[in-house]
């Protein structure tokens, strides 16, 4: 069954439409208004001081939150989906090939790297297979982990503790376990808060030549500009909820950046006082 | 707030306002005293306990006089001196021959049927309490039967009024089988089934069922949410996710209770076996009712060392996973 249903998931890459679309929590808006299209297998960065509203965009284009105006649409080779009306099952199917690595990782610790990279494939999988894969992984699902790790640069943790491994390390995992999904689209929030510029670096080089090398949509948010600059063809900057630019990345210029984390800083002083 | 309560009292003497009468201290001791907080509640409870305690002594049918009269230093003499001394030494004093003899004989009779009654009841009763627990745990954990699972916040009402209605019945369950005491389950299950293992068993395992059921739902509930929620963006069922990440998540601590209560269902397949289950404590009413106490005094001691390798088994058992976790 699993095998069936992998063969005809549509190998493109999802798009996503966001239209006027916001977010209210009580009295804040975290999101105001937001207008965005992201074209399947393109690649963008999403920048911004923190409280900008960058996580909030990612959880509505996998449909973890919903918006409380507007629409967010996700484009696929099958035509669109509004997320906010999917049923609960085409919402299944959809998230089983979103791809997102949380900011904090949120593997489970206490099994092996093997299993935390097959729950990569729990969104395609029933309960009696998902049990089956967790207690006697087969050989194929144990090469294909093995071959995602390696991809990854961890491929002789395959059998390891996941809490024996390293921030840097645990990170891979979890983009081995979005890989896993096989991926139309891959979102990441902050993934290299937590490392030093080094990794950091690889772990944006690692996606974006991913991304480009298996066609999937990819969606980053970083709060490093340098490297948002370096690596990504198009940068969406948020500040405040609104977009504040959206453009290619070459014709953004410096100040513009500047500008960007200038005004928080600005903000924090009025809010201090 | 005022310029001499920052300087060393001592040294200089400061604002005149700020000298105590050992010309150090800045702070008005008296008047913080006056309004220190005391706690009302808390003086009265003291109060109404010793009324309580004296109240229970004088209004029971207590009577010191009673407890230490001829007759019953008579008894407590012979019990002591007599009755609980083996019966083949009555006469000839300490033997150690007819002491291992006597022990070994009521070993090979009754003692050790009862203690692999006793145990065979307590593992049978927790094994299937564990796997009612293991069942109906998820459906009282309320992050997880839910519309919306493992959601950051979520609102009750997002719950939906089916999955609330479910947690609702499964809890009331729970309760309802933890709050009926395994003594008054094995006396139903006598009724119904008549006299053999099961009642005991049956009892054990509902009332244990619905002790380690609450706890494993409050496990459930506790758990670090960030690893659900990534399998769930990741398009997880629950019982996905149950079998995948919250099982292995909560497993040492799952254990941790099952042992924990293991020890406990011991102790009460002994006691149980007073009903007439064919436990230690069945041999013990039996010599009771004879008369037999030396007898008595051979299971209960019987009776104590199981429960005390229950507590070990226990006690390694919880230790090495506590270390796992």
């Amino acid at each position: 069954m699993t095998a069936a249903r992998r063969d005809d998931a549509p190998p493109g890459a999802f798009g996503f439409e966001v239209r006027r679309a916001s977010v209210v929590y009580g009295p804040r808006r975290v999101l105001d208004q937001v207008d965005l299209a992201f074209a399947p297998g393109e690649v963008v960065a999403l920048v911004g001081p923190s409280g900008a509203g960058k996580t909030t965009l990612l959880r509505l284009l996998n449909a973890a939150l919903a918006p409380t105006e507007g629409v967010v649409l996700a484009t696929g080779p099958s035509g669109a989906v509004q997320l906010d009306r999917a049923t609960p099952r085409e919402l299944r199917a959809l998230r089983s090939r979103i791809g997102f690595v949380h900011q904090d990782l949120a593997l489970v610790p206490n099994v092996r790297v093997l299993q935390n990279v097959l729950h990569g494939r729990l969104g395609r999988q029933g309960f009696v297979a998902a049990l089956r894969s967790s207690l006697f992984p087969s050989r194929a699902e144990e090469e294909a982990a093995a071959r995602l790790l390696d991809r990854v640069g961890i491929g002789e943790k395959l059998f390891q503790r996941t809490d024996t491994l390293s921030g840097g390390q645990r990170q891979r995992v979890a983009i081995a376990r979005a890989l896993y999904q096989e991926p139309a689209a891959l979102l990441c929030d902050e993934p290299v808060s937590s490392v030093d510029p080094a990794r950091a670096r690889d772990t944006v080089l690692l996606l974006t030549a991913l991304a480009k090398e298996r066609g999937f949509t990819l969606v980053v948010s970083l709060h490093d500009v340098r490297l948002a600059r370096e690596f990504f063809p198009r940068l969406v900057a948020l500040r405040g909820g609104s977009v504040w630019f959206d453009r290619r990345t070459a014709e953004v210029r410096p100040s513009e950046l500047e500008e960007l984390y200038r005004l928080e800083r600005v903000e924090l002083l009025a809010d201090g006082s | 707030m005022s310029a001499a309560h920052g300087g060393s009292g001592s040294s200089s003497g400061a604002g005149p306002a700020s000298v105590g009468p050992r010309g150090g201290v800045a702070l008005d001791l008296a008047a913080l005293r006056r309004t220190k907080p005391t706690s009302r509640l808390l003086r009265l409870s003291i109060v109404l306990l010793g009324l309580l305690v004296v109240w229970a002594w004088t209004a029971g049918d207590f009577d010191f006089g009673d407890l230490v009269s001829e007759r019953r230093a008579e008894n407590v003499r012979r019990f002591l001196g007599e009755e609980i001394t083996p019966y083949p030494l009555r006469e000839t004093g300490f033997d150690q021959a007819a002491f291992v003899e006597w022990a070994k004989t009521l070993w090979d009779e009754r003692g050790r049927r009862g203690v692999a009654a006793t145990l065979s009841i307590a593992v049978l009763a927790i094994a299937l309490a564990g796997a009612m627990a293991l069942l109906l745990a998820p459906l009282a954990a309320r992050n997880l039967a839910t519309a919306r699972p493992f959601e950051f916040g979520a609102a009750r009402a997002a719950r939906g009024p089916g999955w609330r209605a479910l947690t609702t019945a499964v809890r009331a369950l729970l309760v309802l089988l933890r709050a009926i005491p395994e003594y008054v389950w094995a006396f139903l299950f006598l009724a119904m089934l008549g006299p053999s293992a099961w009642p005991a068993v049956l009892a054990l395992a509902i009332h244990n069922s619905g002790i380690l059921g609450k706890l494993g739902a409050e496990t459930i509930e506790n758990l670090e949410a960030r690893p659900l929620v990534a399998l769930r963006d990741a398009g997880a069922t629950r019982r996905g996710a149950w079998i995948t990440a919250i099982l292995p998540l909560s497993l040492a601590r799952f254990l941790l209770y099952f042992f924990y209560r293991f020890e406990t269902c011991v102790r009460e397949a002994t006691v149980l076996g007073m009903l007439g289950v064919v436990s230690l404590g069945y041999w013990i009413q039996d010599a009771r009712s004879k008369h037999y106490y030396d007898e008595m005094l051979f299971f209960v001691a019987l009776g104590a060392a199981i429960v005390l390798l229950g507590d070990l088994v226990s006690a390694a058992a919880r230790a090495v996973l506590r270390r796992a976790r």
